[in-house]
């Protein structure tokens, strides 16, 4: 997911910049004196910490292996705000002392990696979190991981500079990430568990500044903006993107909704039938991100660790 | 009338996970004076320690410092505190920016620092470190590396955790010399060790800490540590030397080794 | 242990890292051109030729730059294999990405279903990627970190996020070192390969192992900081004289920022 220098048109990479900024800046105010006392260290060790954790390779059926990512898990331990500016020394390391992902991008990377996943880890996980704690843990890291890829997808798609139609940035990443994500959910589970039961108090209810019932408006309100955004993205996309004519499009979805079948998709056609194409993309996204949830939470149940002494 | 450095009252301290590691303890350290806190393993030395460096909030309880009724975080210029765990304290890119950091942080002009780490370098035998990134270097060389970088802030009171642990035979002579001088020059020392022949090398005073984390004796170090059953209590073997002694059955047991030495000549000579 | 069992070979990929940031450390320290030059001088040279390379939508100018970059390379004594493999891997990815497009974008034919503006364009996006990760490749292996981290204090990034970078960096290799000491430990422990499920069981508890130590020496560190006066990361400026190679530079950058505004 990590955006290099050359994807992205530089007004784009400019927008999100400041957006991070914006968000960074109300992160740190947040955390109010927190940061300049010891927490800086606190947050570079786990920054580092989440760095050298993300090249833990987990195996999957089929012989490949994914890796953890972290950013829900560092929200749920760390609050969100102190956990954006962790990820953010994090990405911002990757980039400046590995090159995985690019300079001027950098600002795009922190976005998707560290503001998009990281608060709606824990948006899904504070909201879901009443009902049933170890589905909201694994909901969180999955949501978490999808949502930001969706958010890599939208910049882009579009991004002149990186020819594909949104919906088919979209479609590819978000598809292949919605399923990496059930990874991240399960061992994010996972990792919470043992925390849980080794050091409870790390996790013990840190005075909530805000209720769930408005959590859940606000993340509402930001993702059925998002959600409603999207097409209106791709539209204008479009709209813009004069090199390319719009009937040229359909033939470009054509094309990669043949690619996509090749994945063991839900819903491989990523339309419906008799339905407007942008339509049919938002209600298939959302009925397979509801889907992979459900087979998510039933898959992810028979790993949480049975009590038997370690 | 001296002043005091350090004046703990009724200080308690409790971990997360439920561990009470110190309750309703007092404690005061007159200004120039050297004490030894001595306990066995989980007695609360860190605990303690970290508790009068003004580095954890205790549960209740108060420090103060120098009778001024400041902080410790606004007397960070006069206190200096090294942990147990010297890898933990030398966080910078290299020995020399780890020595430099206390000055920089206090504002401290830059040719004065300088002067500062190069004396150091000098009286610590890290003249050859002082670019390496201090996680690369040995035990040994972190703790006396760690133990510069604390008094490169020329405090008035030093708060050292195990100091010599892992210091080799000829480098734990540098470290001594190296306290010894500053106490002279009237710095308030206080030192933690598990390890009852380092107390008289190091101080005049002895706090022993029992499991519980409570004072069970507070004297001067030849009542203290001449009480072998005491020791023995709360986990801690006296210093050989006293024990052997003690063993002969000859009284009035020397703590150092030239004290012991003058002992045997007397006896020979008898 | 099973030499194939993803957890176990994380440890190799932990070394592999620390090996590279090490690499790197060292090539920064060599005299070469870009060593001499100002970190702030390089920082905002190498955004700018960036940031100038990234629009073109012709092959031409990122194929120059991407020569531009290997001149410097050669001139500030980057070993080149390392250089070729660091920049040839993203180019390699990206030209797979966008491959399709030479035949989904319409235009002259040239051979089949390729069309002109279609392998025109994956030239374009393919080398403009290249001269990009050639150039923060450049940055990287020529400035220590330390340096970059000056540079950033002095073009006014805030104290906190750079005292929080370099604590990040200056944890790196603790902590990759505590990972695979932790991963090989328990693959030691175990004589057959691991089923699926153990797998993941243990890679949870691993990570929380981890992770909590993790917490555990950030506290300790915090403490450190605040004993020794804060993490309001003053230090002491390395000052350095601007010279003739930050001059040089300066000039390179500026020229192909120049030629690069007024291409037709
Ligand atoms: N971070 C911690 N969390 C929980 N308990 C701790 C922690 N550190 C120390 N303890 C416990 O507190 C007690 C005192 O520890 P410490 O002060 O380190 O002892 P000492 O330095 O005398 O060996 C011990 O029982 C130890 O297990
Ligand atoms: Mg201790």
């Amino acid at each position: 997911m990590h955006i290099p220098d050359g994807y992205l048109d530089l007004w784009i990479a400019a927008l999100v910049g400041l957006a991070s900024i914006a968000v960074l800046a109300i992160a740190v105010r947040r955390s109010a004196g927190a940061l300049d006392g010891p927490r800086a260290p606190l947050l570079g060790v786990t920054a580092a910490a989440i760095f050298a954790a993300q090249m833990l390779n987990l195996p999957i059926p089929g012989g490949t292996s994914v890796h953890f990512v972290g950013g829900a898990f560092a929200a749920i331990l760390l609050g969100p705000h102190l956990a954006a500016l962790a990820m953010t020394a994090v990405v911002a390391i990757q980039a400046l002392v590995f090159g995985d992902g690019g300079l001027v991008v950098l600002g795009g990377n922190v976005f998707s990696m560290a503001v998009v996943e990281v608060y709606v880890g824990y948006a899904v996980y504070r909201v879901v979190r009443p009902y049933h704690k170890p589905a909201a843990v694994f909901a969180a890291g999955w949501a978490g991981i999808s949502v930001a890829a969706l958010t890599a997808a939208i910049m882009l798609g579009a991004s002149e500079a990186f020819a594909y139609e949104v919906t088919t940035v979209l479609a590819i990443m978000g598809g292949w990430h919605i399923l990496l994500g059930i990874a991240e959910g399960a061992i994010t589970l996972l990792a919470y568990e043992f925390v849980a039961e080794t050091r409870p108090d790390l996790l013990a209810d840190r005075s909530p500044t805000i209720d769930s019932r408005r959590l859940l408006r606000r993340g509402t309100a930001v993702v059925g903006g998002l959600v409603v955004l999207s097409p209106a993205f791709a539209w204008g996309a479009q709209q813009v993107n004069y090199t390319e004519p719009l009937e040229h499009a359909a033939a470009t979805t054509g094309a990669t909704a043949h690619a996509v079948r090749t994945l063991p998709s839900l819903l491989p056609d990523y339309g419906i039938a008799g339905v407007d194409p942008y339509v049919g993309t938002l209600v298939s996204g959302l009925v397979g991100a509801t889907l992979v949830l459900v087979i998510g939470w039933l898959a992810g149940r028979p790993l949480i660790p049975d009590s038997e002494p370690r | 009338m001296a002043v005091n450095a350090l004046t703990a009252r009724d200080l308690s301290f409790g971990y997360p996970d439920g561990t009470a590691a110190l309750d309703g303890l007092d404690l005061t350290i007159e200004a120039g004076e050297r004490v030894a806190i001595l306990g066995p393993n989980g007695a609360g030395k860190s605990t303690l320690l970290s508790l009068l460096a003004g580095l954890r909030e205790p549960a209740g309880g108060e420090v103060s410092y120098f009778e001024t009724g400041k902080s410790a975080d606004d007397l960070r210029d006069r206190i200096a505190h090294c942990p147990q765990a010297p890898v933990d304290y030398l966080f910078n890119a290299t020995v020399r920016e780890d020595l430099e950091y206390g000055p920089a942080q206090l504002g401290i002009d830059r040719r004065e620092a300088e002067e500062r780490v190069d004396a150091l370098a000098a009286e610590f035998a890290l003249e050859g470190l002082l670019d390496k990134p201090p996680f690369r270097l040995s035990g040994g060389e972190q703790r006396r590396a760690a133990l510069a970088a604390a008094l490169s802030v020329e405090p008035d009171l030093l708060l050292l955790d195990e100091p010599v642990a892992d210091v080799d035979a000829g480098h734990r002579e540098t470290v001594l010399d190296a306290l010894d001088r500053r106490t002279e020059a009237g710095m308030t020392l206080v030192v933690s060790t598990p390890d009852a022949d380092l107390v008289p090398q190091v101080a005049h005073r002895v706090v022993v800490l029992d499991r519980a984390g409570s004072i069970v004796r507070d004297g001067p170090v030849r009542d203290v540590l001449t009480d072998g059953d005491l020791l023995r209590d709360v986990g801690v073997s006296p210093p050989q030397l006293v024990e052997a002694f003690q063993r002969a059955e000859l009284d009035n047991p020397p703590l150092t080794v030239t004290d012991a030495v003058e002992r045997l000549r007397d006896l020979d000579d008898c | 242990m099973s030499p194939v069992d993803p957890v176990g070979r994380s440890a190799g990929t932990l070394t592999d890292q620390a090996r590279g940031l090490l690499r790197d450390e060292r090539v920064a320290t060599r005299s070469g051109w870009l060593q001499a030059v100002h970190p702030i001088v390089k920082l905002l040279g190498i955004v700018a030729l960036i940031a100038v390379t990234v629009p073109f939508d012709t092959p031409g100018p990122p194929a120059a730059m991407l020569g531009l970059t290997i001149g410097l390379a050669v001139l500030s004594r980057v070993p080149l294999a390392t250089h070729a493999l660091r920049t040839g891997v993203p180019m390699a990815v990206s030209l797979v990405i966008v491959a399709p497009q030479a035949v989904l974008l319409p235009g002259a034919p040239l051979l089949g279903p390729v069309t002109v503006p279609g392998i025109s364009y994956a030239a374009t996006f393919t080398l403009r990627v290249g001269a990009s990760v050639s150039l923060l490749g450049l940055l990287l292996s020529t400035t220590r970190f330390a340096s970059l981290l000056g540079a950033l204090r002095t073009l006014r990034v805030p104290q906190t996020a750079v005292a929080l970078l370099a604590i990040t960096y200056r944890h790196l290799l603790v902590v990759f070192e505590e990972l695979s000491r932790l991963v090989l430990a328990r693959r030691s422990r175990r004589v057959r390969s691991a089923t699926l499920r153990e797998s993941w069981l243990e890679a949870g508890s691993l990570l929380g192992t981890f992770l909590l130590g993790a917490l555990d020496r950030g506290e300790r560190v915090g403490r450190a900081a605040r004993s020794r006066g804060g993490t309001a990361g003053r230090g002491y400026p390395r000052q350095r004289a601007v010279g003739l190679r930050d001059a040089a530079f300066a000039f390179v950058v500026f020229a192909t920022v120049a030629a690069g505004v007024l291409w037709p």
